[in-house]
Parts: structure tokens; C-alpha cells; sequence
């Protein structure tokens, strides 16, 4: 795997299928490019090596570095007016 | 199935099936792509289904099924709400009724599952070993990676007395006779509630979207953040159930985001296939029965016939 976490395609990589019974997918903060801000309520792009970027609401970020996120539908580029903002 | 939902990675996974809707994490895929060793020195064979105290009730863990669209199930349940002792007794059989210590260079348990009928659970340990535990109970308020035991009831125990013994090992009463103890050290960051029915059977599909869902790579990358949030290697699939491979891959978004359709970047997925009644076309199956042979090129109508579950 290359160019993972390097690319700046995303914020945060994570495998999609990683879903719960909340619809909520697990991250983890060892997958956050460098230099993103994975904070609670804020809005940051996710995505792997074979989906389109999407833009997801950090719900909560564990102190074990697991980060819960929920990812809104549609490709990034529908939610650029979410990137950078903060829900809380 | 027709091809019409781009191409996805599919498991094909032997054995039996006992209930329909089945989510599950494939530790078997993991367990490729981390190499990890068989499990030894846990001995544990399957028993009948376990009594559960009263006090946790008829499903202690309110797992909800989250079935998604008819024939797909999503690959988590719910984790227990409330960080209690006791949530859910793990059936297991030691090797003799009075208990055994369980320790092993991967024998720790470290997740239990829930069956589908709700009263079933089911150990899973590192290497993604199912086995099922009886008179085992965990105390669910793990957080945090770090060692726990396990403290098992022992025979004549109730619930109760495991609590004080586990949280209290050395007040007065409170020890377990030695031979009636089983503690099984586990690294358990926290709770993941997962489907204890068998595997599914040589009809299940099982399904990773995308082109890479199946690297080696994403595989032990996936697994290994599951093991920190869950304390177990596991990978997250989606599980076709009656067929319904199409339906999954166009209706279900965690899927149809990897699969898309007509992308330039949708190239072949990988399809493994098990066991000797495998639905794929002849000529394609693997030759040694039991064994998953890869498809390393796009999935054709007629590369899966349609499954038949429960057969």
C-alpha cells in the first residue's frame, strides 16, 4: 500500500465497510494524514484506495486513538462547504 | 448474478450457516494476511446453548440486528449500553469441569459474540477462533488497551460472586477455589458484540468492495485497527445472504462506494472461493476442495451462480 496516509486526497483513511450498528465507521487517528485536525464535530475528508473521497463528522475521538465518524452520502465535492467547520 | 454493480471482492466462504442475516467479521482473511499462528493450548469444543442468569435477561446484550436491505446484514451489532458486569456469559467448556487457565501465545480471548437468537455467545480470541465458552463472564466496562482476566464462575458460582471475586480477588471469600478458576488474561479495549452463528455456508457470499479489498495491505491494515478498537484481528465484510450479491452491491453504500460502477479505476476484485460446493461455475473451482483459490480478474456473470442458503 502506498501513498495512504502521504496522499492528500483525504484527511483520514478508512476502510468503509468498518461500520456499526450506529452507522457510525471506526477510524483510527494512525490513519490521519499529516497535519489534519481529527477533533470532534469537525468535518474532514475520508477516504481509501478505491472509493471516492467523502466528507464525514468526527463524532468522537477515543483516547486510544479510534475515531468514530459518520460519513454524509455522496462525493466530497457535494460537502465543500463543510470542510473546515466545526459542528460544535 | 449479473454483473451490474462494478466490480467487488468476493468471499465465498465454506462451512454451514444457521440463520439468515448473518454479520460476522472474517478472522480468516486476516488471519492470511497476518500470518498469524493457529491457536494452541485452547481447548474448546462446541456445547449446546447457554443458560444465561435470569438477571441478564433474554438478550442482555439488545444487539440489534440492523439488518440492512433484505438478504444483506451489516457487519456489527451494537455494543452493550450499559458498561456493567456481567453483560453476557460466555459458554465454554474447559477441558474438565473444574476449570482451566487458558493461556497461550494466541489463545486469549478477547471478544464475545452474540448468537442470533439472541442467547448465544460466542468466544472470539486472536487468531479469530470461534469457540464457545460456558460459565465465563466478562466484565464489559474495558477501555483501553491493557491486559484483563476473564474470571469464570466456576462450578456452584452465580454471577454475583464472580463479580466480587474478580474485582476483589483476594478479600476474604472471594477467592475462587484454584480449581474451579479460570482466568484468561486478554487485551480487551472494548466490547464488540458480533454474530455467534456458525459460518456461513458454501452459499454466503461475503463481500469487500473495491479493488484493493482484498490487499494484503488494507487486509492488516483493517485488521489491526479492529484489533485496537476491538481487541481481536477482524475485518469488516458484508454478507449476501439468499443471493442477493446485485442487491448488496447497488443498494448497500459502504459496498457501492468501493464497487463504482464504470469508474476507470474499477478493475478486478478477487474472488475466493471454499469447499467443494462452492456456487462458481466449473471449471473455476479450486482443486483442492476446502481450500479458497483467487480470481484475480473481474467478476463475470456466471462466475456465481445464484447461492442457495441453508441447504
Amino acid at each position: 500500500m502506498t501513498g495512504v496516509t502521504e496522499d492528500r486526497r483525504w484527511d483520514l483513511w478508512v476502510d468503509f465497510h468498518r461500520v456499526d450498528a450506529d452507522g457510525l465507521t471506526h477510524a483510527s487517528l494512525k490513519d490521519a494524514t499529516e497535519g489534519s485536525a481529527i477533533e470532534p464535530g469537525r468535518y474532514v475528508t475520508v477516504g481509501d484506495e478505491d472509493a471516492d473521497p467523502a466528507v464525514a463528522h468526527v463524532v468522537e475521538v477515543k483516547a486510544n486513538g479510534v475515531v468514530l465518524l459518520r460519513v454524509l452520502p455522496g462525493h466530497a465535492d457535494e460537502h465543500l462547504d463543510l470542510l473546515g467547520r466545526s459542528s460544535a | 448474478m449479473r454483473q451490474s454493480a462494478g466490480y467487488v471482492s468476493v468471499i465465498i466462504m465454506g462451512r454451514s450457516i444457521s440463520a439468515q442475516g448473518s454479520a460476522f467479521h472474517v478472522q480468516r482473511i486476516c488471519r492470511r494476511a497476518l500470518a498469524v499462528k493457529p491457536v494452541t493450548g485452547l481447548p474448546v469444543r462446541p456445547v449446546g446453548r447457554p443458560t444465561l442468569p435470569p438477571s441478564l435477561g433474554a438478550d442482555p446484550c439488545q444487539c440489534e440486528r440492523s439488518l440492512m436491505p433484505p438478504g444483506v446484514a451489516t457487519t456489527m451489532c451494537r455494543r452493550t449500553p450499559a458498561p456493567s458486569w456481567g453483560r453476557g456469559s460466555i459458554s465454554m467448556v474447559p477441558p474438565s469441569d473444574a476449570g482451566v487457565t487458558l493461556e497461550g501465545p494466541h489463545s486469549t480471548v478477547l471478544a464475545a459474540a452474540l448468537g442470533g437468537d439472541g442467547r448465544q455467545w460466542t468466544a472470539v480470541d486472536a487468531t479469530g477462533q470461534f469457540g464457545r465458552f460456558q460459565n465465563f463472564f466478562f466484565d464489559s466496562d474495558f477501555r483501553g488497551p491493557g491486559p484483563r482476566r476473564l474470571t469464570a464462575l466456576g462450578p456452584g458460582r452465580n454471577e454475583s460472586e464472580a463479580h466480587e471475586a474478580h474485582h476483589s480477588p483476594g478479600a476474604p471469600g472471594n477467592r475462587l477455589p484454584s480449581q474451579a478458576v479460570a482466568s484468561v488474561p486478554a487485551v480487551m479495549p472494548s466490547l464488540l458484540v458480533l454474530r455467534g452463528e456458525d459460518p456461513p455456508d458454501d452459499a454466503a457470499v461475503v463481500v469487500r468492495g473495491g479493488e484493493h479489498g482484498l490487499d494484503d495491505d488494507v487486509l492488516r491494515r483493517t485488521a489491526e485497527r479492529t484489533f485496537e478498537d476491538y481487541g481481536f484481528h477482524g475485518v469488516s465484510v458484508f454478507v449476501a445472504v439468499d443471493g442477493a450479491v446485485d442487491r448488496l452491491c447497488a443498494q448497500v453504500d459502504e459496498v457501492r462506494r468501493s464497487a463504482r460502477p464504470g469508474s476507470p479505476s474499477c478493475r478486478p476484485g478477487a474472488l475466493l472461493i471454499s469447499t467443494s460446493r462452492c456456487p462458481i461455475s466449473p471449471g473455476r473451482r479450486s482443486a483442492t476442495s476446502g481450500r479458497p483459490s483467487v480470481l484475480r480478474r473481474p467478476i463475470r456473470a456466471g462466475d456465481v451462480s445464484a447461492p442457495v442458503v441453508g441447504e
